[in-house]
């Protein structure tokens, strides 16, 4: 616990985010000063801060923030040197939100034309046949996979929606091509050697 | 993954000129740090992270899961002597339930308040953890585990590690076997996943 004489801090309630970013866990949202109204936000060059404030102030508009600030500061002063040099980043702050799948389909491309490609394609979920369907180039998640179009190709097409961190739902559809191992030289004697030795048991 | 990373090498436009990333991809990324100790770098779809202990590869975009395990495989092809002596694929879930009496059936069945309830007065379950032993060829063992969840509530979180113990780190010498078991068992993983996720929510149907 460190104190001063504008504000006191409590190490358990108080919070750093890096900046431009917000809590996402609950127990931290409770805690935020969205939440709490005795909590105040602090915007530092390169994190926030979320700093409590002693009964005294909780219900005053005139605490010092430059005091609270300057608490705040030496609070992460006694941090880093109790820290590791390097934070890592946690993947919370880095979430862009996640995708709920609908349906997904994997694919081979039959013919490949000017501007689409004709694919047989299998449902995942074996809910329904197989079917055959042309795709525009148009249709790809990613247009540099133009060039990996060729016959025999695998790709999976995937309908949903992405929810994005604060929960806006949008549909889309996303279709990536496979990035199979592709064979070596080894591989390849391999299966030659795999082949010899079938003929030769066969007679 | 654990093992012994030159993390400096993983750049996207390295791993562009290898064709492991396209154009647009090494263009979108946000590279976070880069050197001798550490790389991070984060695109739409996944993220990365190496130090020259641990590379960890992660992704919530459902339809990219193969693209990763592909991307991995591939790297791990190219790098094939860079020691790999531990595997994880893991997989999170997270369910929202409807009501609370639903979401406490979860932990009514999952740990049992027999005996707690002789000891505490309102005990109740905050995570379990289950671990069993493969039944494949591969050394290592299952990890699955049942929490509550933070992100949606009431809820649970169900994670299932599915663990390789590829060898010790003086046995070791590439990245090969790491990558022929990503190609070869990441279905059958994720499949697991599904299974643990559909048994533990066979409690509430």
């Amino acid at each position: 616990m460190s104190s001063s004489s504008a504000a006191q801090t409590y190490s358990p309630l108080f919070t750093d985010f890096p900046k431009g970013t917000m809590p996402l866990d609950e127990r931290t949202r409770r805690e935020s000063s969205e939440a709490d109204p005795h909590i105040k936000r602090i915007e530092t060059e390169n994190r926030d801060w979320l700093v409590h404030y002693i009964d005294a102030y909780s219900d005053s508009n005139d605490a010092d923030s430059e005091k609270i600030e300057k608490t705040s500061m030496n609070f992460e002063i006694n941090r880093s040197s109790r820290q590791p040099i390097i934070n890592f980043p946690h993947f919370k702050e880095w979430r862009k939100g996640h995708f709920v799948s609908l349906k997904k389909w994997e694919g081979i491309v039959e013919s490949v034309f000017e501007s689409s490609f004709v694919a047989r394609i299998k449902d995942v979920a074996n809910e329904v046949p197989d079917e055959r369907v042309e795709i525009d180039f148009d249709e790809l998640t990613n247009i540099d996979e133009k060039k990996m179009i060729e016959v025999g190709a695998i790709f999976s097409w995937t309908m949903g929606y992405h929810v994005s961190s604060g929960g806006t739902r949008k549909r889309q559809a996303i279709l990536i091509f496979r990035r199979m191992p592709k064979w070596t030289e080894e591989d390849i004697q391999r299966g030659y050697k795999v082949a010899d030795e079938m003929f030769a048991k066969l007679g | 993954m654990i093992g012994a990373f030159n993390p400096k090498i993983f750049h996207p436009y390295w791993m562009k000129s290898v064709e492991l990333f396209t154009d647009t991809e090494a263009a979108d990324s946000n590279i976070e740090i880069n050197n001798n100790d550490l790389s991070i770098f984060a695109m739409d779809w996944m993220r990365f992270e190496a130090t020259q202990q641990r590379l960890t590869i992660f992704s919530e975009q459902h339809p990219y899961f193969d693209r990763i395990v592909d991307f991995a495989s591939q790297l791990f092809r190219i790098l094939r002597h860079t020691p790999i002596y531990v595997l994880g694929i893991n997989h999170h879930y997270h369910f929202k339930f409807k009501d609370e009496e639903t979401w406490h059936k979860i932990g009514h069945t999952l740990a049992p308040k027999e005996y707690w309830s002789r000891v505490f007065k309102n005990p109740g379950m905050e995570r379990i953890e289950i671990t069993s032993p493969r039944e494949d060829e591969y050394a290592g063992k299952f990890m699955a585990r049942c929490d509550n969840s933070r992100r949606v509530i009431p809820g649970i979180q169900i994670h299932l590690n599915d663990h390789y113990e590829i060898g010790e780190p003086k046995e070791v010498i590439g990245a090969e076997q790491t990558a022929h078991i990503l190609e070869n068992q990441y279905t059958f993983s994720y499949k697991k996943s599904q299974e643990v996720v559909k048994t533990i929510l066979s409690i509430v149907e």
